[in-house]
Formats: structure tokens, C-alpha cells, sequence
């Protein structure tokens, strides 16, 4: 995340008003616990809470439950530069929080803060700690110096060391509804029905379809919808799928085409779901490949998404031949 | 904003500014100086965040516009340093541009908005007082060898600075060896207080002490240590913690007073550190009436032997230490003689300079 240039204020968004009044509540009650996990799937906008937390706790004088935007702490965490934040992520080309980060990060949390009365760290994603930097991190998490918050943003919860676990008030964020999501992202594109159809695509995670609509990305995805489900109807054949969606990155097909058979499974009735076991296997192995991706590991990209989209074809042919055949194929072309 | 100044006048002071900012910086602001032009003086600050520098030059006139601005700090460096002694240097703000002349040279650096530098505020510190540098120079390099580093025990990583009963002392430990200096002065202050300066904040304060007849002033607060000379304001964050109570470490009840040549103690454990295990250092004392044995040996079997003569009159005492400990103490003392007070294998040993001395050091023992 880029922390500099950020707007003057910075608040929650709509579905995370429920966390955002309990955290409000402890921090009114003096009882905000030094460590907090937030945790939740991707898109849901756990950073975003952290960062508006992370402002409203450095604030003078926060008003209407958000920093006030006017403050020198605001007007310094605003540009990025304020010297009792501190924002770790990978930095670089790096893919994990290195321990230099983690030990620079520890002794920031063992001194006195130079601006107001409380210093903030925020960690993210902190599944990404590599094992050394996680284990220097126990020590301030545990018992950092007063007025001091840490903040650790995860995905995969079960990434983390449970030793870091254990020290922090889990805060999770779940996949909001829809109906929480579409005003908001209304006021991105203007009108509801396109909101309603990006959320759609982005399969019901809305910061991803801010995004679409941000980046133009919702064309090509619609394309590459269409062609998954050509694909899972048989019309096409795998070289063809693999040469079109090897353009882009490995990890970022490798979502879409999970999004896709979440999607789809979600929808299959109890007799579908007997005959889905397959897909569901294909899931596996994707979550794996996925993992070992987002932990440094290089496959070859071509020859990943090949095999993933054979078995894809597989899959998808195993459930075609089933009895109803007709109805599944109408299931997938809608 | 627009003034000029002598190039010999800028550097010095942007050249110690410049060295407090970090290389590695991962905001853009933190790797530029901040240039704020005022009357006849410009002051130029440097910071990582932990520790703010303030250089202050005086212009050979009066300014009309006053501003403030930042520019690279590295690159403004370089550029001083690489022109002719003695030259005019012109600097003009226009247009979020500094323009740089001299002679026929002329640079044009970016610059960001000096509100988003973050200058620690004009603190309100709760003691107040003053010292020559030399003084202050003493007491930290006469300890600063022993501060911890990355220590889980975050305390110890960084120097205490206590005033108590209207004297200033300054300890540092690392947990297996402690050095005290005390400042032979008074000090007048009201109210007894410690403060931890960090590592970094030590080292860089060191460095600003180059005139040991000019007073500095001190302010300590309870978020930062500043201390003000002629040219320069040093403001650093400090350690928050307690410090250990070191008075506990100091051995009380050593029995056995070794007083021997500081420099022949010193070669002789020079020479035998060399056979000395190179991972824990252990060197055996042999301590008998008039002599003391020094013997290291390794794990290739390899053994030094070193015998020097001491004033020393009592029993025989056999104790192990590690030789990097007692040559960093042997290495800042002064003086000729060294006194070793030992009381038997399992205490520390106290180390001084003479009984009129001001710095203490104990180094605990090793099992050998």
C-alpha cells in the first residue's frame, strides 16, 4: 500500500462500521489492546481499517469518529512522514517482511514517541513474515512500551505462527454482503446497476471490483469468463485457453480461475456437488501452487496453467457426462 | 527565497546534517534537508526519525524573503563537496525548484513541500543544564564501548544518563560488563532523573562534539534528550524503559587489591588473546603475591603463557575472563597504573584507573 499522498481523512468503509465502533469503544474505555490481528480474505479492505485506525490513534483531536485531517499528526501521517507510524510490508522485490524490517520496527516500539502521546505500527500481510522475523517480533508484541499499538493484518490466518496469534485480539473481517457493498461502490461508478455487476465479477469482493472499474480490468475479465466457461462446456480446447490466459501473471489467472469454480460450485445442487469432487481437488492443488507462489517459489508458468486447465477440462467433462447434462451446461453458460 | 553563502561555510554543517539522514529510505522526505532561511540565518535539519539534526550557519547579510524549502540531502553534499575551496554559492527557490550556482556551474534540484518535514516541536524539557563538550566527550567515550547491541533486553541498548543529587553519571552495560563514568563536577539541577539514549543517538552525539572549551546545553525530557552548541541543536528520541539498577552490579565486598602497569597488563593480554578460544575469548588470571600468570589456551590444544609483576600482597586467586572485556576497558583508561579488585572466582572483578579516578568498570567472570 502507498502511504504517501493519502486523502486528509481517513475513514472505515461502510461494512466495517461494526468493528469500527467496538474499536472506538475500547479506545474511548482506554482498553484497546496493544495487539490487534485483523484478519480476513483479500479485497474485504482490512488495510484500509488499519490505516484509518492507525490515523485516529495518532491524531490530536479526532472528530466524528475519524482523524481530524487539520492536525500536524495528521498532516504528517497524511504525507507518510510521520515519525511514530510505522508501515511494514515487503518492501522491494522482496515477497516476506525481512527481520531487519521487524528488529528496526521492535526498537521503534521501545522508544519514546517524538510527535504524541502514542507511536503505531501496522504489519501487512503478516502471514508474509519469513519464521526468524515473526520470532523477534514476539518480544515487543508481548510487552511493547506504553501507548503503543501494533496492528498485524492477515489473510491466512493459519500462515501465521501461532505464537504471534496467540499475542493479539483477532478482529475479523469477513466477505461483506452485497447490499453493504453496492452504495458504496456506487458512489465509484455512478450508477447502480454497473455496481451490481462488477461486484458481480469480482465475485462479491469489493475492493476487487473498485479496482476493475479503477484499472478498465472488467472487459478482459469478462472475456476470460467466457472463455473458462467455454472451456468447461468443451467447446475449446486447453492449448488454446492456456496460450490466452498465459499473458498475464500466474498468481492473478490462478485467482480467476478459482473466483470462477467458487462461483460455479456455489451454485451446483446436492447431486452436482457428489459429482464436483474433481473440481474440488483441482481447488486443492490450485490453493497449494497458490501458496507456494506467494511464498517465493518460481514454477514454470506455462506448463503450471496447463496442467491446472487439463485438469479443469477433466473436471468439468467428469459432470457434463452426468445425468442432467443439459441443465448443468445451461448452469454454466449463464 | 534566494541567498548566497561561502561554500566553506555550508559544508561543515551540512556535512554532519547529511550524516544523520539514513541512506536507505523508504519515504522520499526523510532522504532530503530541510533549509529554513530566517534573518541572517539559515538552519539546515537532518533526521531519520530517531535522531534530528539542526545546523545553523549565518549569512554574511540579511535576506529579504524568509522560506523554507527541502532538498536531497546526498546530492547537495556531493555538489558542495565537489566545488573549488572557497567559492560563492548562490541558492534561488523558484517554482518547487532550487537552483544551484557557483561560478559557471549551475544544478537544478527537486525539491517537496517543507511541511510535510517532520521536525520534532520546540519540546518541553524537564531538566535543564550545561556542560563543556570535552566533559561530555569524556564520559561517553569513556563508556560508550559497553552499551548492548540488539539486546532482547531493549534497556540496554543505549547509554543512561542520571542526574542524582546534583551529579551526572552515565552507565552503560551490555549485561556481562559495566562501565560508569562520573561527571567530577556538580551539575545544578533540583530534581534527580534518568533517561536511556539510544545506540544511534550516542554515536551521533559524539560526533558533534569537536570543541571541548564550548559549553553545550542539555535538556532532558521525558520523550527526548536535545543539546544545543553554537552551531547545532541534537534532539534524540530516547529508550523507553527502566534501566537496570547498577548500583547492585558494583562489587562491594572485593578483598583482594591488584595494582599493576596499565600498559604492560594491556600487551601482555594482547599477546595472549591471540591463542584464547576466538568464540568465548577466556583467558585464566593466576593471581599470586607479586605476579600475575595470564595463560589462554584453544581448542587446537595451542596455549599462551604471560607473566607480568603486580604490587599485590594476599592470597593466591584463580579466575577466568574474557580478554575482549578487560582489553576494552584497558584500552579507554588512562594513566599508569590500573587497579584490579578481585574478591574470589565466582564475583565480578572492578576495574579503576586510581582511587581519585572517575570511571568504574566491572567485568564478570568466566567459568573456565
Amino acid at each position: 500500500m502507498n502511504l504517501q499522498g493519502l486523502p486528509q481523512v481517513s475513514v472505515p468503509l461502510p461494512w466495517q462500521a461494526q468493528a469500527w465502533a467496538h474499536l472506538q469503544e475500547q479506545i474511548s474505555r482506554q482498553q484497546l489492546p496493544h495487539a490487534l490481528l485483523f484478519a480476513g480474505p483479500a479485497g474485504v479492505g482490512k488495510e484500509r481499517l488499519a490505516l484509518a485506525l492507525a490515523r485516529y490513534l495518532l491524531c490530536y483531536q479526532p472528530v466524528a469518529g475519524h482523524n481530524c485531517g487539520e492536525c500536524r499528526a495528521c498532516r504528517y501521517s497524511q504525507s507518510g512522514s510521520h515519525g511514530d507510524f510505522r508501515w511494514l510490508q515487503p518492501e522491494g522485490s522482496s515477497k516476506v517482511i525481512r527481520i531487519e524490517q521487524v528488529r528496526e520496527a521492535v526498537a521503534f516500539v521501545y522508544r519514546t514517541a517524538g510527535f504524541g502521546a502514542r507511536k503505531v505500527v501496522v504489519l501487512t500481510p503478516a502471514e508474509r513474515m519469513s519464521n526468524s522475523a515473526a520470532n523477534a517480533l514476539l518480544k515487543g508484541l508481548e510487552e511493547p512500551s506504553e501507548d503503543t499499538h501494533l496492528i498485524l493484518v492477515a489473510q491466512r490466518l493459519q500462515g501465521m505462527p501461532a505464537t504471534v496469534r496467540s499475542r493479539c485480539q483477532l478482529v475479523k473481517l469477513p466477505l461483506p454482503p452485497g447490499d453493504q457493498c453496492i452504495p458504496w461502490l456506487q458512489q465509484v461508478t455512478g450508477d447502480e446497476a454497473s455496481a451490481t455487476e462488477l461486484l458481480e465479477l469480482a465475485g462479491g469482493v469489493p475492493l476487487q471490483a473498485e479496482q476493475l472499474y479503477n484499472d478498465g480490468g472488467a472487459e478482459p475479465l469478462r472475456e476470460q469468463r467466457k472463455l473458462l466457461g467455454d472451456l468447461a462446456r468443451g467447446k475449446v480446447n486447453v492449448p488454446l485457453v492456456a496460450a490466452r490466459l498465459g499473458q498475464q501473471d500466474l498468481a492473478q489467472t490462478l485467482r480467476d480461475i478459482a473466483l470462477f469454480l467458487h462461483v460455479y460450485l456455489c451454485r451446483q445442487e446436492q447431486a452436482g456437488l457428489r459429482r464436483a469432487r474433481p473440481l474440488f481437488q483441482l481447488l486443492d492443488r490450485m490453493q497449494a501452487l497458490q501458496v507456494a507462489i506467494a511464498a517465493g517459489s518460481n514454477p514454470n508458468p506455462q506448463l503450471a496453467l496447463e496442467s491446472v486447465l487439463i485438469s479443469f477440462a477433466d473436471g468439468f467433462g467428469v459432470m457434463r457426462s452426468g445425468a442432467n447434462m443439459r441443465s448443468s451446461s445451461q448452469e454454466i453458460a449463464s | 527565497m534566494k541567498f548566497s553563502i561561502s561554500r566553506d561555510a555550508l559544508l561543515k554543517p551540512l556535512n554532519l546534517v547529511a550524516g544523520v539522514v539514513e541512506r536507505r529510505q523508504t519515504l522520499p522526505i526523510l532522504s532530503n534537508v530541510l533549509m529554513v532561511l530566517e534573518g541572517d540565518q539559515l538552519s539546515l535539519t537532518g533526521t531519520d526519525l530517531e535522531v534530528e539534526l539542526v545546523g545553523r550557519v549565518a549569512l554574511p547579510s540579511p535576506v529579504s524573503a524568509p522560506g523554507e524549502v527541502t532538498v536531497p540531502a546526498r546530492k547537495l553534499v556531493d555538489i558542495c563537496k565537489s566545488l573549488p575551496e572557497g567559492s560563492e554559492i548562490q541558492f534561488t527557490v523558484e517554482d518547487g525548484k532550487v537552483t544551484v550556482r557557483s561560478g559557471r556551474s549551475r544544478f537544478t534540484l527537486s525539491t517537496l513541500p517543507a511541511r510535510e518535514f517532520p521536525a520534532v516541536e520546540e519540546g518541553v524539557g524537564t531538566h535543564r543544564f550545561t556542560v563543556k563538550q570535552g566533559q561530555l566527550r569524556r564520559l561517553i567515550d569513556r563508556t560508550a564501548f559497553a552499551m548492548a547491541q540488539q539486546d532482547v533486553r531493549y534497556y540496554l541498548n543505549g547509554m543512561l544518563l542520571e542526574l542524582k543529587g546534583g551529579r551526572l553519571r552515565v552507565v552503560a552495560t551490555d549485561g556481562h560488563r559495566l562501565a560508569m563514568c562520573t561527571l567530577p563536577s556538580p551539575v545544578p539541577v533540583d530534581e534527580d532523573t534518568q533517561v536511556i539514549l539510544p545506540r544511534k543517538g550516542v554515536l551521533e552525539l559524539s560526533r558533534l562534539l569537536l570543541e571541548e572549551d564550548q559549553d553545550i546545553a542539555m535538556v532532558l525530557g521525558s520523550n527526548h534528550l536535545r543539546a544545543t552548541t553554537d552551531g547545532f541543536t541534537f534532539t534524540s528520541k530516547l529508550v523507553d524503559g527502566k534501566f537496570p539498577d547498577y548500583e547492585r552490579v558494583l562489587p562491594r565486598a572485593a578483598d583482594k587489591i591488584v595494582l599493576g602497569s596499565r600498559l604492560e597488563l594491556r600487551q601482555a593480554f594482547t599477546r595472549t588473546a591471540i591463542l584464547s578460544n576466538e568464540k568465548y575469548r577466556g583467558v585464566r588470571l593466576k593471581v599470586a603475591p607479586d605476579v600475575i600468570e595470564i595463560v589462554a589456551n584453544n581448542p587446537e590444544q595451542e596455549q599462551a603463557e604471560e607473566q607480568v609483576s603486580v604490587d599485590y600482597q594476599g592470597d593466591s586467586v584463580e579466575i577466568g575472563f574474557n580478554v575482549s572485556y578487560l582489553l576494552d576497558v584497558l584500552g579507554v583508561l588512562s594513566g599508569e597504573q590500573v587497579k584490579l579488585s578481585l574478591s574470589d572466582p565466582n564475583s565480578s572483578a572492578l576495574l579503576e584507573e586510581s582511587e581519585d579516578g572517575d570511571s568504574l568498570y566491572v567485568v564478570m567472570p568466566m567459568r573456565l
